[in-house]
């Protein structure tokens, strides 16, 4: 079995070692995301979404980038339905003061001997930003899916989910301590160039 | 690379960051994304088997091209007997405690390669293939260059890891699947020559089965399957045999197996199983149902299954259930149909039932569901019902949502109702 790109036609086929192969790659993305939507119903909601998805994959067509935009669809839309039915979010837990406290590590001389971030403390970091960032750097990079296709989940322009995954990295940034030499400037440059 | 000080997220690198694409940026910010971008844990893919069965339950009968696949395939009931046979054979698995088979014999996918990376030391060559190479890319810059040679502990499931599956299918307690064979052998009256897959398909469905399986030597199969009806195609499922058994008629099951099948599935293929069946079936399916059982399914029902349940069932059926389920399950199920499917369930009802439904309500659940319902549903479920139901019904509800009812509805409604 070759590449995710082959698994997609290979699942297609009816290949159950496919279907795994895709699960395997996905599941932990798709899960990061809906703990950002759903919080501790993630696993519930990511289960969900691959019977749907076993169910409904017959009458898909398309490649791996298309294949991961179209379950995360689906499980946008059952996160949707859990949170119609919770009625109400948490706010997002904070993140615990020893895992802020290597990020305020002071050199990069230092880098080695520091611990890895957790992979939970940094989608709690994510998780943190204003939603239509918070969202915005999720799909982008943990669901690895370009702007279009996350235009499209998020129901916003593609222009939209740039410019609020660039924001959204700024103030990820700026709450990490970097220094951001270059002013942010004139956000409203953004939105202007969205527009074009 | 460059001191953290130059790095600018502009709006092109930030791109560049959330491809992976981006050869350098702010160190820490890039330590984030690939934390987030991590290869998946072996907790991440506790669902694994769970979507593979699902997958092998509504895609492997697909390349066989024989007529009867082809029914088993177009038919809403397959679906259910599968999708049963699946959380029968898993929710066995998860009784006896026994490790659910990978399957992974034959498996290339991340878990082998992640195999061969651990002492790589780069994080990114754990990653799935070519997903992999521009999810993760980023891992090899920033993030290599913070956790040096530090091997972070991302395991996915591999051959290793899984204790001995036998290739191909889920294990469940010793001895079952020779049980199951034996039950076959005996219903084909084979003696002990050993079944064909075929033979074994065929004994499975068979007519002389259930007498079979009556015999006391059959018993702990029927005790660890919880059904006598479920125990053909949890066998089918255990021997991985290409097509499951010719399904029976899902309203011929008794009532009471069937409300434990319906009972232990879990929510997500409950709602596949009762959105799928023509609506006749699950008309007579829940309109059968013990209260009990039934406010059980109806609470673990996701919203949007809810109401494509319960928008369809014919008048009778629908009265009857919601009568009879238990006050609290009644405010959930209400108060969790979007306004439309609330508008359309409750104009459904006929006066009498309407009454009761809306009487037994919790005030707070009471004023959701009125302020819920668009302005001329309002107006259609008060004219409904009878004055004295209508004034005891407007009593319970505090001034503020009274006002804001009485707003929404005609006022030539309104001496209608016996305020005050």
């Amino acid at each position: 079995m070759g590449a995710p790109a082959g698994a997609v036609a290979a699942a297609l086929e009816g290949d159950p070692e496919a279907f795994r192969v895709l699960y395997r790659d996905i599941q932990p993305r798709l899960l990061r995301y809906l703990r950002f939507l759903v919080r501790d119903d993630a696993e519930d909601v990511a289960s969900e979404t691959w019977l749907q998805a076993a169910r409904d994959l017959h009458g898909f067509r398309g490649d791996y980038d298309g294949f991961r935009a179209w379950i995360t669809t689906i499980a946008r839309h059952r996160a949707m339905d859990h949170l119609r039915r919770a009625a109400r979010r948490p706010p997002p837990a904070p993140v615990a003061a020893g895992e802020l406290a290597f990020l305020a590590a002071p050199d990069d001389t230092a880098a080695g001997a520091l611990e890895a971030i957790s992979t939970g403390a940094a989608l709690r970091m994510i998780a943190a930003l204003p939603p239509d960032q918070a969202e915005a750097v999720l799909l982008r990079s943990v669901m690895g899916l370009d702007a279009s296709s996350a235009a499209r989940i998020a129901g916003k322009r593609p222009g939209a989910i740039r410019t609020a995954a660039c924001r959204g990295l700024r103030t990820l940034a700026s709450r990490l301590g970097e220094p951001m030499t270059q002013r942010v400037t004139k956000e409203g440059d953004l939105t202007l160039k969205d527009l074009r | 690379m460059r001191t953290r000080q130059s790095h600018q997220i502009t709006r092109k690198s930030a791109e560049r960051l959330l491809d992976g694409s981006a050869g350098s940026g702010p160190e820490q910010l890039v330590r984030v994304l690939a934390a987030a971008t991590a290869p998946g844990r072996e907790r991440e893919l506790a669902g694994e088997q769970a979507a593979v069965a699902a997958f092998e339950a509504n895609h492997h009968l697909r390349p066989a091209a024989t007529s009867r696949r082809r029914k088993m395939i177009s038919s809403p009931l397959p679906r259910l007997i599968t999708s049963k046979a699946v959380a029968l054979s898993l929710a066995a698995f998860a009784g006896g405690g026994v490790a659910v088979a990978a399957g992974t014999g034959a498996f290339t996918g991340p878990g082998a390669v992640h195999g061969g990376a651990s002492g790589g030391g780069g994080v990114n060559v754990a990653a799935p293939p070519s997903a992999g190479a521009s999810l993760h890319a980023r891992q090899g810059t920033g993030a290599g260059a913070g956790t040096g040679s530090t091997p972070r502990v991302t395991h996915t499931p591999s051959p290793g890891t899984t204790p001995a599956p036998p290739p191909g299918g889920p294990t469940a307690p010793p001895g079952t699947a020779a049980l199951c064979r034996r039950l076959a052998g005996e219903a084909a009256s084979a003696g002990s020559s050993v079944l064909t897959r075929s033979g074994l398909e065929r004994a499975l469905a068979g007519g002389t089965l259930p007498r079979v399986l009556g015999r006391p030597e059959f018993a702990s199969l029927i005790i660890e399957v919880r059904a006598a009806v479920a125990v053909p195609d949890y066998c089918a499922l255990l021997l991985s045999l290409p097509a499951l058994p010719q399904p029976g008629d899902l309203t011929q099951i008794p009532r009471a197996v069937l409300a434990e099948i319906l009972a232990a599935l879990p929510p997500g293929t409950l709602s596949q199983i009762l959105t799928g069946l023509p609506t006749a079936t699950v008309a007579q399916v829940l309109g059968e149902l013990p209260p009990g059982t039934l406010s059980r399914i109806l609470t673990e029902l996701p919203p949007s299954a809810l109401s494509a349940i319960l928008t369809r069932l014919p008048e009778p059926v629908l009265s009857r259930i919601l009568t009879e389920i238990p006050a609290t399950t009644l405010a959930q199920v209400l108060t969790e149909l979007p306004a439309g499917s609330l508008a359309t369930v409750l104009t459904k009802l006929p006066a009498s039932a309407l009454a009761t439904v809306l009487a037994s309500l919790p005030a707070g659940a009471l004023a959701t569901v009125l302020t819920t319902l668009p302005a001329s549903a309002l107006s259609a479920v008060l004219s409904t019902l009878p004055a004295g139901t209508a004034a005891q019904i407007l009593k319970e509800l505090p001034p503020s949502v009274l006002s804001g009812i009485l707003a929404e509805i005609p006022s030539s409604l309104l001496p209608q109702l016996p305020l005050g």
